[in-house]
């Protein structure tokens, strides 16, 4: 056991040479005998199931089962910051696209949100509306690719009969609560619906997947890389068909909302039964949850307020999610400028150079900004040897006002903040309810419309940004519908624009505030002689895979990994998976595409162009 | 209308070798613009899109090509049918279904995903697979495969059952690659001098 003191690679040769001259197995830790601890090293890379590439080294105390250290390792470099520098503004919303091919569509709109923070232009409402119904359609793509065909096959019988056998017994005695509506009579025919590649819900959430994306395509043009998103609006041709086509895509999703809600109910109520120590399973030691908001108020842009830093408060609070920062339980701030204010980058741990030159004193309000605030903050990649003392990993460690915040694995923090905000604007389908929120599913194919309730958890844990997950596809479902009905009453009231002509202006700071799948996204972006000075991305997997910070605050997925008991049934530590910990890792919902990108050998790094996602510029 | 037939390029244009799949589908498109019973399609998105896409058009027999490393030396062709495939293990399978919806775009996992759940649609599929020299960033083909390429052309072309129009496509072939290899020459012309072999 040697990672504390020394490189990866020397390590390894270390281990190498034990197993050959004393015929240990590297797994019985500082010495393994005379009362002293033994541990198990495991180092996914890259973990199986999860977008992009994340490496996870844990060490395990095998007696206690306890996870006595865990390291968060992006093993690749994102160098969109470094391709965009130079360029012509109106080319980032395109190339930073490519960050993601699950969600590309958010990193578009969250650049021309930036960008039109700093033209000084709102979009037209009814363009507001349409980027909102996309990114409705987005969620839904991405929630149930996620539940489904990434974290679900975790609670599947497949996997849990190996790990949990106990589990599976009981699983066969027990009846679904909500079998009326999902259909699933116990609660082993949901887990076999889970099974991968097989398993009716797997199947099911593929399909979906196609709905999803045709959504998304009739409002941008394209999924996941939008085609008719610019800066100042959308260039999608709007026909009433064009409304008609997304909801009749939409009627499909009803029924889907409501059987993704109640499957997850029943599958999380059942692990806390038969399992309550799941509870601490993937638990952050302090419920901060930070959140961007996101779905605007179509009617702001009107005013030519929406997206203007000096408003940000105001529009924020408008959002149809609102943005807001819960430290310790307790919701202390729903301001944008405030919580752009407290956001700073840190590379202590991580493969870069620190950087020294302050681009952006202060913001447009006078605040004064750090050196480690995203409008100053530049990326300086620097390769080296993988070393947890020095630098492990490509992920920077964001914070907010030096503290570790992680995104709720997206919808968690989404539903946390909107009800303790009870700042929710008013609309037909979504409503807060002393500490829950309600959202009303309407009527679909087979099922009755139906409210389904959220409430907020006790613990913030694996299963719970599981459970909000699976409830924020009947959150968008609202959001979609919202929206598509404030879009048809523009066209009824012939307020058809989806463009405002602008210029570029010589200089100017912007800011796109938004939320991705997995959580809050941030672009910040500088202007300089109508060039890209400097551009950097905030993903909602950087603040979560983030490692230590200069105060060896351990990153979100490195806290929740270390207060995980390894519950699993194994009768030999040899035999101990970690599924656990991939459990509390997986319910982040990961997506590593958008936190790193590519290195090459010989210590360079490759910045001329990028491999990526779904990417055919 | 059913189409007779469907030939999709599947791949990266900005990818060096990967770019065969979309190349192959502006030279079919070009040459195949008249023939109303053949769909010339780009795949290049992911695997479960254009599962959902292969499904939604049901040709009555289907071409897919690109590049694919299996180690095989670079420039050589492979010609299989879907259904005469061996499928890897589930665990296997499960990376390529979750790549493929996170956004990678990959032949292989379009192969996987029609033998695993298309059913007879498998039989309809011929794959052209070519193994690639470079997977790295740019427009340029490696010399291997730009080599390859008139023999492309005749694979998909007798597959087609349209051997006749080898001459015009191999004419056409040259008009998107220069005989350095570089692809979308005219989209590069505005002062990028590629180096030659």
């Amino acid at each position: 056991m040697c990672l504390d003191r020394m490189s990866w690679e020397a390590c390894r040769e270390e281990d190498m040479h034990k197993h050959k001259h004393e015929g240990g197995n590297g797994d019985e830790g500082n010495g393994g005998k005379g009362g002293k601890l033994r541990l198990k090293e495991i180092f996914w890379d890259p973990v199986s199931r999860v977008a992009g590439d994340l490496a996870f080294y844990v060490k395990i105390d095998v007696d206690n089962r306890k996870v006595v250290d865990a390291r968060s390792v992006a093993a690749l470099f994102r160098g969109y910051e470094v391709i965009l520098r130079g360029r012509d503004p109106r080319d980032a919303a395109m190339i930073s696209s490519r960050a993601c091919g699950v969600c590309g569509g958010v990193h578009s709109v969250t650049s021309v949100m930036a960008q039109e923070m700093a033209y000084g232009i709102s979009p037209p409402p009814l363009a507001v509306a349409m980027r909102n119904m996309a990114a409705a359609a987005e969620m839904i793509y991405d929630h149930s690719t996620h539940m489904f065909l990434l974290a679900g096959p975790d609670y599947s019988t497949a996997l849990t009969s190996k790990s949990f056998p106990s589990v599976v017994d009981e699983a066969k005695r027990t009846l679904a609560e909500y079998r009326d509506v999902h259909g699933f009579t116990k609660i082993i025919d949901i887990m076999d619906a889970l099974n991968p590649l097989t398993g009716k819900l797997y199947l099911e959430a593929l399909q979906v997947t196609r709905i999803a994306r045709e959504m998304f395509s009739l409002m941008l043009g394209r999924y996941p890389h939008p085609s008719t998103l610019v800066p100042g609006g959308v260039t999608t041709t709007v026909t009433p068909d064009l409304f008609t086509n997304y909801l009749t895509r939409m009627i499909k999703v009803y029924d889907w909302a409501k059987i993704m809600a109640l499957v997850w109910e029943d599958i999380i109520n059942f692990w806390y039964n038969v399992k309550p120590e799941y509870e601490e399973v993937g638990r952050f030691s302090k419920v901060n949850l930070i959140c961007g908001g996101i779905y605007d108020d179509p009617e702001i842009a009107e005013s030519g307020d929406l997206y203007r830093y000096e408003s940000a408060r105001e529009w924020g609070e408008k959002r149809l999610v609102t943005p807001g920062v819960i430290k310790e339980g307790e919701l202390i701030t729903t301001d944008l400028v405030e919580i752009n204010l407290g956001i700073e980058e840190y590379v202590e741990h991580a493969y870069y150079e620190q950087w020294n030159e302050k681009i952006v004193e202060r913001d447009p309000l006078g605040n004064e900004l750090t050196l480690h605030h995203p409008w100053n903050k530049v990326t300086l990649p620097k390769p080296g040897p993988l070393n947890w003392k020095e630098k492990y990993t490509w992920s920077t460690a964001p914070r907010w006002n030096r503290m570790v915040f992680e995104t709720g694995g997206g919808p968690l923090a989404r539903h946390w903040v909107t009800v303790l905000a009870k700042k929710l604007p008013e609309n037909p389908f979504i409503r807060i309810k002393g500490d829950k929120l309600v959202m009303h599913v309407p009527k679909g194919a087979n099922l009755p419309e139906m409210d389904l309730e959220w409430r907020i958890p006790k613990a913030l844990n694996a299963l719970e940004r599981n459970r909000a997950r699976a409830y924020h596809i009947a959150y968008v479902v609202g959001v979609g519908m919202h929206f598509l009905l404030k879009s048809l009453e523009y066209l009824r009231a012939g307020r058809t624009r989806v463009w405002t002509p602008h210029n570029i202006p010589k200089e100017g700071i912007g800011v796109g505030f938004y939320e991705a799948g997995r959580g809050f996204l941030t672009h910040h972006l500088v202007l300089r002689d109508r060039k890209i000075y400097n551009y950097q991305i905030i993903t909602p997997s950087t603040w979560n895979a983030s490692p230590r910070d200069p105060w060896g605050q351990p990153g979100p997925y490195e806290d929740a990994a270390m207060n995980t008991p390894i519950l699993e049934e194994t009768s030999t530590p040899d035999d101990i998976t970690g599924l656990d910990v991939l459990r509390a890792l997986r319910s982040f919902d990961p997506c590593m595409p958008c936190t790193v990108h590519m290195m090459v050998g010989n210590g360079k790094v490759l910045v001329r162009d990028v491999t990526t996602c779904s990417c055919s510029v | 209308m059913q189409y007779n037939l469907m030939i999709g390029g599947i791949g990266y244009y900005c990818l060096s070798d990967y770019g065969i799949g979309p190349l192959m589908v502006d030279v079919f498109s070009a040459i195949l613009k008249e023939e109303e019973s053949v769909l010339v399609e780009d795949l290049s998105y992911s695997a479960v899109a254009a599962f959902h896409r292969i499904r939604e058009v049901d040709a009555r027999r289907y071409i897919l090509v690109g590049a694919v490393k299996r180690g095989w030396e670079p420039g050589s062709l492979r010609i299989y049918q879907i259904n005469e495939i061996l499928m890897p293990g589930e665990d296997e399978v499960q990376r390529f279904i979750g790549e493929s919806v996170s956004g990678a775009i990959d032949l292989r996992s379009l192969v996987y995903l029609i033998k695993l759940y298309g059913g007879d649609l498998g039989r309809r599929f011929t794959v052209v697979e070519v193994e690639p020299q470079d997977v790295m960033y740019g427009n340029r083909l490696s010399k291997r495969v730009y080599e390859a390429l008139p023999n492309v052309v005749k694979a998909i072309l007798r597959l087609a059952g349209m051997e006749s129009y080898y001459r015009k496509a191999v004419k056409t072939l040259y008009a998107f690659v220069d005989p350095e290899g570089n692809l979308c020459r005219r989209g590069l012309e505005n002062g990028w001098k590629p180096g030659g072999y």
